[in-house]
């Protein structure tokens, strides 16, 4: 198992909500703090697989770590802020309509990672995940791929060919 | 996120039906929507020569049509019926079925869009088990993705169509019997000529329908209740908890439903397919901006419609929707224009039948595909086998929504939550990670699958009470999703075989770039 630091947080969050479960499941009046696990965990998940998922093989960007980290923080604020919040009543201060605590949930969790986490990906699309010339190395590597299939094609080693659609 | 529109959905079934919007305008309206969604499956009939068009739309479409595929295809009808309905009785936890989708859809371009597009690149891949078998080397794990794709995809078309049919009797009162098989044959109509390119574009044609009347029913919502802050005074007097960020839900509950819609997305084969399809790999650079903001748009209705409406019944001015599903109907019909309400009831239908064609032919890719390929029976003609396979899965879908009972809501609700769990590990860990292994592959995909049914099972009540419930409230596909990803995990640490390794340089680098 290759080391990575996604592949530790996908490890990490799978752990932690996995532990939140089964204290859950034991029996007897169930705990609070497993709320806060599978919040914990949620987000260390986003960021694994979001680490995991932009990574290349020359390796990934410190900017694209930073989004996904700061991404994963601004939803684990957005968690923590509901999770702590009090009952609201009528002095409790309005934002945009909504009492503060449904207003955090939908103002910060719901809408505030759509302000950049999209625009992100717009940003970074040519450095960080899609390379100009993507296309071109693809198709060398796949005329590649079919001359060796063609020089091989005595060996009948032919069933991992273009051919055969998986 | 349409799971949720299967309980409620059903319950309307069950208990009474959506009250009848049927009028000569509403059923004009109706009828002028069917024929534009005939008229595309004509032309695209006349494009669908080959299995790459029928599966993967001659791999030519553009972003906008992607973009409103894919809003279309995974809201289905739950934010116009399912989602109100749920946030009438529950409250504003409701909103964690939806709340996801600021981060979900700049989520799935990172983790698997990119891959999926690319590996088209360098092989004629047709399907996500394909993707699967592709890049562990294994018939097996194609095989048995496959086999999940068709167990998730079978109840969860079922409940489609089953409220698809509640929703053409309201709009024609024909009956829920007649509402099941027309919709099942328009569906089928397009499906099985047009293939997936007739999906995509009626999609379109339906996701702009969504968007549209969600903004101006979110208007008339907020117009109806007297503004977002009259509504909440209102609500929070009335009814503190349902004001709550929780709602009527546990936290853990809630964010369960968080992690289950974050993450479980990039498990959904229906809407993942269509990454195959968009025709310039870098067109994929707006994808997460316009579709997130497709998805704002409609999710607009089912926050409005649910708060307004609830305002409305504790000040006197509605009577309470029974079941809480007709809470969208009932409000569509007495605080809209009735043009309006036409198009939405229009719209209602448009959107399961976007989810419904989705399914039909990722089904119809696993039955003429994914599976014989996996038994190393691969099919001959397989642009002809899959219209075949198209019409048994629609006739399969429409018997088992008129006949099943109850069983067909824990088909559907398991749906989603199994093709998350199934799926998810295997996919988005798969194509990222080059230590995943085709035995971790294995193991999590028959872990999502079984565990997925057989939870489902043992907490399904049916008539009566569950065997086992789970504490809190929480969803069992929260837990099977978990639980897949540990397995995953844990046997890709103790086994070799199948890593990134050992795959053909062209496919290596597709996923490496």
């Amino acid at each position: 198992m290759r080391p990575s630091l996604g592949l530790a947080a996908l490890i990490g969050g799978t752990i932690v909500v996995l532990v939140a479960y089964v204290a859950v499941l034991l029996p007897g009046p169930a705990p609070e703090w497993p709320a806060a696990c599978v919040a914990l965990g949620t987000c260390l998940l986003l960021f694994g697989f979001l680490d995991l998922g932009a990574g290349r093989r020359e390796g990934r960007p410190l900017a694209v770590r930073l989004v996904f980290a700061g991404t994963s923080i601004w939803v684990a604020v957005g968690f923590l802020g509901i999770l702590w919040s009090t009952p609201a009543n009528l002095e409790t201060p309005f934002i945009w309509g909504l009492p503060l605590p449904a207003a955090w949930m939908i103002y910060v969790l719901g809408i505030g990672p759509a302000l950049f986490l999209p625009i992100a990906w717009v940003v970074l699309f040519r450095s960080a995940t899609l390379p100009e010339d993507a296309l071109d190395q693809l198709r060398e590597a796949r005329r590649r791929h079919d001359a060796a299939i063609e020089s091989s094609e005595d060996d009948g080693d032919r069933d991992r060919g273009r051919g055969a659609a998986p | 996120m349409s799971p949720a529109t299967t309980p409620a959905l059903l319950l309307a079934a069950q208990t009474g039906e959506l009250p009848s919007a049927a009028s000569p305008l509403v059923v004009g309206v109706g009828v002028v929507y069917f024929a534009v969604v005939l008229a595309i499956a004509v032309w695209a009939s006349r494009r669908t020569r080959t299995r790459e068009d029928f599966y993967l739309a001659g791999k030519g479409i553009g972003l906008i049509a992607l973009t409103l595929a894919a809003m279309a295809s995974t809201f289905s009808g739950f934010t116009f019926i399912g989602g109100p309905g749920l946030l009438f009785a529950t409250g504003l936890g409701a909103m964690f079925f939806v709340l996801p989708a600021s981060v979900t859809n700049a989520f799935t371009v990172w983790v698997v869009a990119k891959r999926l597009r690319l590996l088209v690149e360098v092989r004629p891949v047709l399907s996500i088990p394909g993707a699967i078998g592709l890049r562990y080397g294994s018939r097996a794990a194609q095989g048995w993705a496959g086999a999940a794709v068709l167990a998730g995809i079978i109840g969860y078309m079922a409940t489609n169509v089953l409220a698809l049919g509640l929703v053409l009797d309201a709009l024609f009162g024909v009956g829920l019997g007649w509402g099941i098989w027309i919709g099942t044959t328009v569906v089928l109509v397009y499906s099985a000529t047009g293939g997936i390119l007739a999906g995509i574009y009626t999609d379109v044609f339906q996701g702009t329908i969504m968007a549209a009347a969600s903004v101006l029913v979110f208007m008339y919502a907020l117009d109806a209740g007297g503004g977002l802050g009259s509504i909440s005074t209102t609500l929070l007097v009335a009814d503190p908890d349902f004001m709550s960020p929780w709602g009527s839900f546990t936290p853990i509950a809630a964010l369960s439903l968080y992690l289950l819609f974050s993450i479980g997305v990039v498990g959904q084969p229906h809407v993942m397919h269509k990454f195959f399809m968009i025709r310039d790999p870098f067109r994929l650079k707006w994808y997460p901006v316009l579709v997130t903001i497709a998805m704002a748009l409609v999710i607009l209705l089912m926050f409005g419609v649910g708060l307004s409406y609830k305002a409305l019944v504790v000040t006197g001015q509605a009577p309470v929707p029974d079941p809480a599903d007709n809470t969208a109907p009932l409000f569509l019909l007495q605080h809209t224009p009735r043009l309006l309400a036409a198009v939405v009831f229009s719209g209602i239908a448009a959107a399961m039948m976007s989810t419904v064609d989705a399914f039909l032919n990722v089904g119809a890719a696993a039955i003429t595909h994914d599976i014989p390929t996996a038994l190393g029976r691969p099919l001959e003609d397989e642009l002809r086998a899959g219209r075949i396979a198209t019409v048994l899965l629609a006739v399969v879908s429409g018997i088992v929504a008129q006949t099943s009972g109850t069983l067909v809501a824990l088909l559907g609700i398991a749906g989603y939550g199994l093709l998350a769990s199934a799926l998810v590990p295997a996919l988005a860990v798969g194509l990222n990670w080059p230590g995943a292994t085709r035995s971790a592959a294995i193991a999590s995909i028959a872990t999502g699958l079984v565990s997925s049914l057989l939870l489902g099972l043992l907490t399904w009540g049916g008539a009566g009470e569950p065997i086992l419930s789970v504490p809190e409230g929480i969803t069992v596909s929260a837990m099977t999703l978990i639980l897949s990803l540990g397995v995953f995990l844990v046997v890709s640490a103790v086994t070799r075989g199948g890593t990134m390794d050992e795959l053909d340089d062209d496919v290596r680098l597709a996923l490496e770039l």
